[in-house]
């Protein structure tokens, strides 16, 4: 069995640190290290494929989901517990509520910078869905947090939210 | 009127937030009161929709009708298949008399011990399991990756199971059944009525769970239950767990899967501890058969020694002492990046045994303790993963090597150890892609170990029996 190259490893080590903040959204706190934990341990066990891999986070990502189950529920700390007074109180449930789809992609591209191409291929779907899923997301946090009118009417358009982050 | 929030730099800090208190207080305290879902809005499903890993959902709708439509066949088969056991066992199905089952174990979860047992109820019991099968189909099964598909395993030509029914202390009833030409598995309460945990979609209670999970099957009373379960290797056909009391459970291994249920209907040997010391023997395709041994280790390595979890002191005294042990051979010239010297050739069982025990001497000097299982996961390698016990307290994660088993061709150097900490571990075992023990004393350890328990099996198989 060929021994993983440094620069695999390199890669490894640089997923690993990725990846937990990436899964926070869909396995909650406790279920991401899981699903970090699978998704470097099956990459330890196939380097040659990793370092073949364009966008080895991405698929990594979806190496952790799907050899992990989902918790009924993922649990995420409020903001206060992180000591962020200062975010809308409103945003953890409210995030909490939408699907899982939605809710990952979001994430994915707001939380942890993640273009919507990587997104796309992380989570086996479409860029124009990932945009659809983000809008929606969006709309809806929107609508959560300030249903008093917030939220334009483009955001409630699907795909009327095609912006890619670039400061991430 | 508030001012427009801005959600894309308040999800950046939230996560931003999150990621930096997991790393400072490894995940605990901010997880002290969670921020739960409200009551189920109208219209919404009651559980969150799992993730779709795989295909395009587009072909999800087309899924879940074959789902429905298997879900009916099911509940025919699962009847008739009952029925049909019971009429060829000559016993009446609401006799409450006792029930054969088709369980696989040699003194345990399939016992005969004339306790009349209440019949199951295999309906509502498929019910539940139809319901978790779903919800596993749609959320683990990957048709574009078939090896990362951990649910489904195929039923080999010439098992007929149905519906197999593992009576569990009483409380719990494992349910493996086939469906669409596979076999799955899944567990109930034992009144019928809650599923255990979150049943097959949840890890902590599930089948089928990553490599060498071995995991309490929570039971209450005096009655230990556990199931081992797992991934076996393509080549594996059989396996059994052996304990240090002699008693002895048979496996279930279909397609590269295993799952072993125990029970000990009186509790077991009072000092029974049931996870420590159990060998597993694997027989192979070509007839021939492999041991394995899982063991509990404490930070104090092989031969016991007080948990780190119970002295605060204890995990930075051992980091130090592993450093200042680096810093001697790094001044030395001794290398680090090798693993224990393996012969030309192949690994013998020494050598692997004595690999083992110094990754495992390694990661508990770090604080880590558990059970070093080693399992023929691959063909031609093992693996050893070092999970850490669950008590309050004790440093969480993995430390998994992977080594070449006994009898295959050495690699030298080895590949590298993989250490995936969780939940918050501070520790990145680097250090133990090598090993910073003596082989001479660990090997010794190591044949110690073996010594003693062969003597207790000896012991105990003449009074227990196997």
């Amino acid at each position: 069995m060929p021994i993983a190259s440094r620069t695999t490893e390199e890669l490894i080590v640089e997923a690993r640190r990725r990846l937990w903040r990436a899964y926070v959204a869909v396995r909650g706190v406790d279920g991401a290290d899981e699903a970090v934990a699978e998704a470097i341990a099956w990459a330890w066990e196939h380097p040659e494929r990793v370092a073949e891999l364009a966008n080895p986070v991405g698929y990594l990502y979806r190496v952790g989901l799907t050899r992990t189950t989902p918790r009924k529920q993922p649990r995420l700390p409020a903001p206060e517990a992180v000591e962020l007074p200062d975010v809308e109180p409103g945003l953890v449930p409210a995030l909490l509520a939408l699907s899982e789809q939605q809710r990952a992609a979001v994430w994915l591209v707001h939380a942890c910078g993640w273009s919507y191409g990587d997104v796309a291929e992380a989570l086996g779907i479409g860029r124009s869905t990932v945009g659809t899923h983000v809008s929606r997301a969006l709309a809806a946090l929107r609508a959560e947090l300030d249903p008093g009118g917030g939220a334009s009417s483009d955001d409630n358009e699907p795909g009327a939210v095609q912006t890619e982050r670039t400061d991430g | 009127m508030a001012e427009p929030v801005d959600l894309e730099d308040q999800l950046r800090r939230y996560a931003d937030a999150v990621e930096a208190h997991r790393r400072s207080d490894g995940g605990g305290s901010i997880m002290d009161d969670p921020v739960r879902l409200g009551p189920t809005p109208p219209g919404r499903p009651q559980r969150e929709p799992f993730v779709v890993t795989g295909p395009d959902e587009r072909r999800w709708p087309v899924r879940r009708l074959l789902t429905a439509v298997a879900a009916v066949v099911l509940a025919v088969a699962v009847v008739g298949a009952v029925l049909a056991a019971v009429r060829r066992a000559g016993f009446s199905i609401d006799a409450g008399e006792e029930r054969p089952t088709t369980t696989v174990d040699g003194s345990g979860s399939g016992r005969s011990d004339g306790v009349a047992s209440e019949p199951p109820d295999v309906s509502e019991a498929a019910d539940r399991c139809r319901e978790a099968f779903r919800a596993m189909d749609e959320s683990l099964f990957d048709p574009n990756e078939p090896d990362s598909a951990v649910a489904p395993v195929a039923v080999p030509d010439g098992i007929e199971v149905a519906v197999s029914q593992l009576i569990l202390g009483g409380t719990a009833r494992r349910v493996v059944f086939e469906f669409g030409g596979e076999l799955r598995s899944c567990v109930v309460s034992g009144s019928g009525d809650v599923p255990m945990g979150s049943m097959v979609v949840n890890q902590d209670d599930g089948f089928p769970v990553e490599p060498d999970t071995i995991q309490p099957r929570g039971s209450g009373g005096e009655a230990k239950d556990w199931v081992i379960e797992g991934k076996a290797g393509s080549d594996v056909t059989g396996v059994r767990a052996r304990f240090a009391d002699g008693t002895t459970f048979e496996g279930l291994v279909v397609g590269g899967w295993f799952v072993v249920d125990m029970s000990w209907p009186g509790g077991g040997p009072a000092n029974l501890e049931p996870l420590n010391d159990v060998v597993f023997t694997w027989t192979l395709a070509d007839g021939t058969e492999r041991s394995s041994r899982s063991e509990f280790l404490t930070p104090a390595g092989l031969g016991g020694g007080a948990p780190c979890a119970a002295d605060p002191a204890c995990i930075p005294a051992k980091v130090a002492e592993v450093q200042t042990e680096a810093a001697r051979r790094q001044a030395a010239g001794e290398p680090f990046d090798q693993g224990p010297a393996v012969a030309d050739g192949v690994v013998t069982e020494e050598e692997f045994d004595a690999a083992m025990a110094a990754f495992a001497n390694c990661s508990v000097a770090h604080g880590l303790s558990g059970y070093v299982a080693p399992a023929p996961l691959f063909r031609d390698w093992a693996i050893f993963s070092l999970e850490p016990n669950t008590d309050p307290g004790a440093v969480f994660g993995y430390n998994v090597l992977l080594w070449p088993g006994p009898g295959q061709p050495a690699v030298t150097p080895p590949p590298p150890a993989v250490t995936t900490p969780t939940g918050g571990n501070p520790f990145l075992i680097e250090e133990c892609r090598t090993t910073h023990v003596d082989l001479v004393s660990a090997l010794a350890a190591v044949q110690d170990e073996k010594r003693r328990f062969d003597e207790n099996v000896a012991l105990t198989t003449a009074t227990t029996g196997g």
